[in-house]
């Protein structure tokens, strides 16, 4: 089965609140995605800013981006459906060219449908769409993360109307969600609200918000032989409480976490914790709290026995 | 692209290892200073500028521009993608004789001289000094499995902007050679310059792109240096003119005067190179943590954390955080 090309395209957030959705103003960036071992992965960030907000991952076949039916006229609604928590997430198109919508859901579908072959090379994640069948298509399912080509249309347009705030493939009714957070009420929306939980999936899990100065700088306080030895993997002359406090708060430690949570994401949680010695299982590949929690789980394996030999 | 280009890494697009780069090169008394304005204060305040280096997220560009040739005037083209930011600081330092390209650069400079624009290109994806030292900045990819599998940097394109011989170029390895934008004198080229890069920033902004814009300077404490010189020598000269007896009781207070505030501008400018030092130092720090690799104390870290049973706590830590926010937004 040929692995679908990524699905990447304009649209912000909004969000359920007593009964109607408030649109979030922010111009964003969703992008629907197939890691290597085939698992789907959405993800939302900021379109000025290169950090990922949300990310949610779902099995193949799980995948459900629904439109919302009765959305008022001028904004096109999706969601995430979680099935089995019965939580939704909102999103509103900001691609300035309606027309192109069903493009990008056939890309989507096509992602949801996609099922993985362990044979697979895993390099095609990287190729391009070189052989799409239309020129349209291949503008909208973009294979590189930031492209600001416009579907259709001129450049022009598309300027002013992400200037007002919101882009609406060139219908009047603009003034509905340009202002920031403003409320639409929808009516249908109400049945949903009933089975609707306050339950997230985990997507805030992250190294880079755990292994932060303000969680570490205690913990190697209170620890000064594991700080002495940690030291050691700092660059030299980097071993007072004053200089990790540096490190630990400077943009180039952030990245190392944020790479090493993207490889967790991409599926190498296996791997990195081979680095430690710990065996590689399922659960090492599901996140970044499977990864730490089959760190743990392996930790106190080695603990026990030790603990056993001693015993004896 | 032939093999014989592989192997240039990207490098981060930022002041501290541009400075420090140029320096490894061996050229002397150069800094690169972010500009946030294209205010003529803003021009003052960094002293003598050599170059402009306008960047931007690459976007296919149709037009063609008509291009001026000058033999004198070293432009190469851009044969390796990842080297573009070092090329665009090259064709700064050498269309510049002020500029002490140092031994190596200048024999390159010599050697290279005579080569047509796509040979320039080529010997700067051949040049051991400049590879070595452009790969010397890139961030460790410390993991096994290279993680820029499914993250695409994004490709940026830099564009140079200098004076040479009574015109402004715009230098553009992309295009077909030097583009001559205006006359100018070593005065006012900046002022000339000026509406041409505020074009491509205006275009930009519209098309919602990621642009920077940086200048290739005299070394700032150096400038400042001099300019303490020159103000020490104004004041040995005042004062050997307040202490003659010829010199009328008014006149001296008015010296006095001028004594004053030559003292307040040496002070001024001695805080500024203070601030100078501090910021190299940092330059300095920021390289050595940009090129370590942090792989081995994060996993160490992970693992001292499970040991101590402090790992899971923290994973429960950030959980409970994310759910906080997301009750407060709603």
């Amino acid at each position: 089965m040929v692995r679908p090309v990524n699905v990447e395209f304009k649209a912000g957030k909004a969000r359920l609140e007593e009964k109607s959705l408030h649109s979030d103003a922010r111009k964003g960036i969703l992008k629907f995605s197939i890691s290597p071992e085939g698992i789907i992965c959405v993800q939302w960030r900021e379109r000025e800013k290169s950090a990922i907000e949300d990310e949610y991952y779902f099995a193949p076949g799980d995948l459900q981006f629904i439109k919302v039916k009765n959305a008022p006229s001028g904004t096109r609604m999706y969601y995430l459906n979680f099935s089995d928590s019965g939580t939704k997430e909102f999103f509103w198109l900001q691609e300035p060219n309606a027309d192109n919508d069903s493009k990008l859901e056939e890309g989507i579908k096509l992602i949801g449908a996609y099922e993985h072959d362990d044979d697979e090379d895993t390099m095609q994640v990287d190729t391009p769409p070189t052989t799409t069948n239309t020129q349209s298509t291949s503008t909208v399912i973009q294979p590189t993360p930031t492209s600001t080509i416009p579907t259709t249309g001129t450049t022009k347009n598309t300027a002013s109307n992400l200037s007002s705030g919101i882009t609406s493939s060139g219908s009047s009714n603009t003034s509905a969600s340009s202002s920031g957070n403003s409320s639409l009420n929808m009516d249908f929306l109400k049945n949903m609200i009933s089975n609707f939980s306050q339950n997230q999936p985990n997507k805030n899990v992250l190294l880079s918000k755990i292994l932060t100065g303000e969680n570490i700088l205690p913990f190697l306080r209170e620890n000064e032989e594991i700080r002495k030895e940690l030291s050691k993997h700092l660059p030299e002359g980097c071993d007072s409480q004053e200089k990790i406090f540096e490190i630990l708060h400077s943009p180039q430690y952030a990245q190392a976490l944020e790479g090493l949570d993207y490889a967790i994401f991409e599926g190498h949680g296996g791997e990195i914790s081979q680095l430690l010695g710990c065996e590689p299982n399922i659960q090492s590949m599901r996140g970044v709290e499977g990864f730490l929690t089959s760190i743990q789980e392996s930790v106190n394996k080695q603990k026990k026995k030790d603990s056993d030999q001693n015993k004896k | 692209m032939g093999d014989n280009y592989e192997g240039w890494c990207t490098i981060e697009s930022d002041p501290g290892v541009f400075t420090e780069l140029i320096q490894q090169i061996g050229v002397k008394n150069i800094q690169v200073e972010e500009l946030y304005t294209l205010d003529p204060s803003e021009y003052n305040r960094l002293g003598e500028i050599y170059g402009l280096i306008f960047l931007f997220k690459w976007m296919q560009d149709k037009e063609e521009k008509v291009v001026s040739e000058n033999d004198n005037l070293f432009f190469a083209y851009q044969v390796i993608n990842n080297a573009c930011a070092t090329q665009a600081i090259l064709s700064i330092l050498m269309n510049n004789e002020t500029i002490e390209l140092g031994e190596e650069l200048g024999n390159f400079k010599s050697f290279t001289k005579e080569f047509p624009p796509l040979m320039k290109g080529e010997a700067i994806g051949n040049s051991d000094l400049i590879r070595e030292t452009h790969n010397s900045f890139s961030v460790p990819d410390s993991f096994i499995i290279s993680k820029k599998k499914g993250k695409k940097e994004e490709p940026f394109h830099f564009i140079s902007y200098i004076p040479f011989e009574g015109k402004v170029y715009e230098l553009d390895g992309l295009q077909k050679g030097p583009i001559s934008l205006d006359d100018c004198t070593p005065e006012n080229w900046l002022e000339k310059v000026t509406p041409f890069i505020q074009k491509r920033m205006d275009k930009y902004s519209q098309g919602e792109i990621r642009f920077n814009l940086m200048a290739v300077i005299k070394n700032r404490s150096t400038t400042l240096q001099e300019k303490i010189e020159k103000l020490e020598k104004e004041k040995v000269e005042l004062t050997s003119k307040q202490s003659e007896t010829s010199t009328s009781d008014e006149e001296k207070s008015k010296i006095k005067l001028k004594l004053d505030s030559i003292d307040n501008e040496i002070d001024t400018a001695n805080n500024e190179i203070l601030m100078e030092q501090e910021k190299f130092r940092n330059y300095k720090e920021e390289n050595i943590r940009r090129k370590h690799n942090f792989l081995p104390f994060i996993l160490n870290l992970i693992q001292s954390l499970a040991e101590k049973d402090k790992l899971l706590p923290l994973v429960q830590k950030a959980k409970d955080q994310s759910q906080l926010k997301q009750q407060q937004s709603k």
